[in-house]
């Protein structure tokens, strides 16, 4: 089922790299400048605006300029987005936003990759924040109804998959999905990274997790041991602070042992 | 040993034959055990009641579990130690039935009975609201997360203008159920949950039951009035002090007439239209999934007696139509159409495709 939902989700990527399926209007052609190797400097018409001059929402529209960029920008050194800029245009009050329903189903962005060659590359990887409640299953259920009779598309259709299949990996109880990457270039591919709630642990958090009990078990020895007592058995006192009257401590009972 | 067996087997077999011989049916089973959401649980009870009643059956046992472990419950497997009946507010998803299928139940009847929305009303003399779900989770809450710290202390709300500087001077007021009762609990899954869900110290708990937690316990300072179980809600908002905000099943607001207003909730008020519509966001469908494997057969055996006469019950006029028993409950009727296409698949059991 999950590969399935994948494979669709894949495949609606690959096809909606074509211009036909973009669901944004086309931008009025921009000039932009190109070095070539000898020669002056000349001018050659892209047939798509640069890649943040249009967009102003969010994740998605980013992935959506970011295949019309790269069919645009193949015949050149190209500029790739900068994960910095992408990462600004993340925050959308919108509540069908990807990102915003991606919150709601307790997953976080948590990296926004790019690279500079070539062909650039994209690639956001997510990862889980929050267990969900049954009301926030049943809030996104909705959600998810309600995103379907308001947008439509491929892209749509998309994110609706992509986020119907986090939601029934946690249906099928004793799984979650622990990490989502969406690459854009070069090849669109959407990987989930299902595990079972009670997976082991790795090396690194067993080795956290040792420490922290260490730590605790120090913490515990030290409260034990408080106050120092002497040889036999009393607490010593300390000399009072000037103005502080102190109560007289009874000796303490001679441990046996 | 052999004998035994054959011993058995005619034990087992004359009353059964003597039931089908006589028109009397054979369950495994006296009581329809149902599971599914908390929320549900109030419309559950009153329609097994009425069909317990009037079919003269035995009163269903009732396991609220939540939405996730009762499908999950639903779905183990078909026989006497199954549940035959999951009340959900959702539908149910593909993932859901087919972990159905996996476990060998094949024939799942859906009826959709109705809608529900929970409203919040003020006094006609204290004119009218508007909030966002937000707003009244930080003046209800029991604790808040301080704006510097991020750490929870009693919630130090009195009136709406600590809230927000243009909500005005009126003190916080809330009246309504207690927990346990479906339409608070619709109120905390969908108002309290929605509000406190983009809270930048909620969304830092992992933990879904110490989240649900931190959400949906109120203040016990005198801001939150409790209406005991089986008082009018609506009564209880008039009595209470100017500025009293109630929370109100939909249908207990129409039914009040015009004596209360309607609280705008982010920006949308409730009406027939804009809950039939799903445009108000704080609505959504009742639902039960009756498994077919557990009817009693045309042999005249099965696992339990009633679920036939149920699904009739549940989709009749007299439980779900404009001023049937659950709109008491604050079931919103489906259109007439609906209602007649849902007593159809009632009628004819059709079978659920998702």
């Amino acid at each position: 089922m999950t590969a399935r939902h994948v494979l669709a989700v894949a495949a609606a990527l690959l096809l909606s790299a074509a211009p036909g399926f973009t669901r944004q209007p086309l931008a009025q052609p921009q000039f932009a400048q190109q070095p070539l190797r000898s020669g002056p400097i000349v001018q050659t018409p892209l047939p798509e605006p640069t890649f943040f001059e249009e967009q102003t929402g969010t994740v998605f529209s980013v992935i959506r300029s970011g295949f019309r960029y790269a069919l645009g920008g193949l015949s050149g050194f190209v500029t790739p987005p900068l994960a910095l800029d992408v990462a600004k245009r993340t925050r959308s009050e919108d509540p069908y936003d990807f990102i915003s329903m991606m919150e709601v189903a307790g997953y976080k962005l948590k990296e926004v990759e790019s690279t500079v060659s070539l062909i650039p590359s994209v690639n956001f990887t997510f990862g889980i924040a929050r267990e969900l409640s049954d009301a926030d299953r049943e809030w996104l259920a909705l959600q998810l109804e309600r995103h379907a009779k308001r947008r439509w598309g491929i892209f749509a259709s998309a994110e609706r998959a992509i986020i119907q299949t986090l939601l029934d990996a946690q249906e099928l109880g004793g799984y979650q999905v622990e990490k989502l990457d969406i690459d854009v270039f070069p090849w669109p591919r959407i990987k989930f990274t299902i595990a079972p709630n009670d997976s082991p642990m790795s090396l690194e958090s067993t080795r956290i997790l040792r420490a922290i009990e260490q730590a605790g078990g120090n913490v515990k020895a030290s409260v034990q041991v408080w106050p120092p007592r002497a040889n036999d058995g009393s607490v010593p006192q300390a000399a009072p602070r000037a103005g502080v009257q102190r109560a007289p401590v009874a000796p303490a009972a001679p441990t046996t042992r | 040993m052999f004998f035994r067996w054959i011993l058995g087997g005619i034990l087992f077999a004359l009353p059964q034959a003597a039931e089908a011989q006589t028109g009397r049916s054979l369950a495994l089973r006296e009581n329809i055990v149902v599971v599914g959401s908390a929320s549900m649980g109030g419309y559950a009870e009153a329609a097994f009641n009425q069909v317990a009643s009037t079919r003269g059956l035995r009163m269903a046992e009732l396991r609220m579990l939540g939405s996730l472990r009762g499908a999950v419950s639903f779905c183990e497997g078909v026989g006497p130690s199954f549940p035959d009946v999951l009340a959900l507010s959702r539908r149910m998803p593909k993932a859901m039935f087919e972990n159905c299928l996996a476990h060998g139940i094949y024939d799942i009847v859906e009826v959709k009975i109705g809608l529900t929305a929970v409203t919040l009303a003020s006094k006609k003399s204290d004119g009218r609201f508007g909030l966002t779900a937000k707003q009244v989770y930080r003046a209800l809450a029991a604790e808040v997360a301080d704006d510097k710290t991020n750490d929870f202390v009693p919630n130090p709300a009195k009136t709406w203008k600590d809230i927000s500087p243009e909500l005005g001077d009126t003190p916080i007021r809330f009246s309504g159920s207690p927990q346990g009762t479906a339409t608070r609990d619709f109120f905390d899954d969908m108002v309290m949950q929605g509000g406190c869900r983009t809270d930048k110290a909620i969304r830092l708990i992992f933990q879904a039951n110490a989240r649900v937690e931190k959400c949906t316990r109120v203040r016990t300072d005198g801001v939150f009035i409790e209406v005991p179980e089986g008082q009018s809600r609506a009564a209880a908002l008039m009595a209470a002090p100017p500025g009293t905000l109630g929370i109100l099943s939909y249908s207990e607001l129409v039914a009040s007439g015009n004596d209360l207003l309607a609280v705008a909730l982010n920006g949308m008020l409730p009406s027939y239209q804009t809950i039939a519509n799903d445009e108000y966001d704080y609505t959504r469908p009742v639902l039960f999934y009756v498994k077919r494997e557990h009817m009693i057969g045309s042999n005249g055996s099965g696992i339990v007696k009633g679920l036939q006469e149920f699904l009739l019950d549940v989709t009749s006029e007299q439980m779900v139509g404009p001023s049937g028993i659950l709109s008491e409950l604050g079931l919103v009727s489906l259109p007439a159409a609906l209602r007649f296409e849902q007593r159809r698949n009632a009628q004819i059991l059709r079978r659920f495709e998702p």
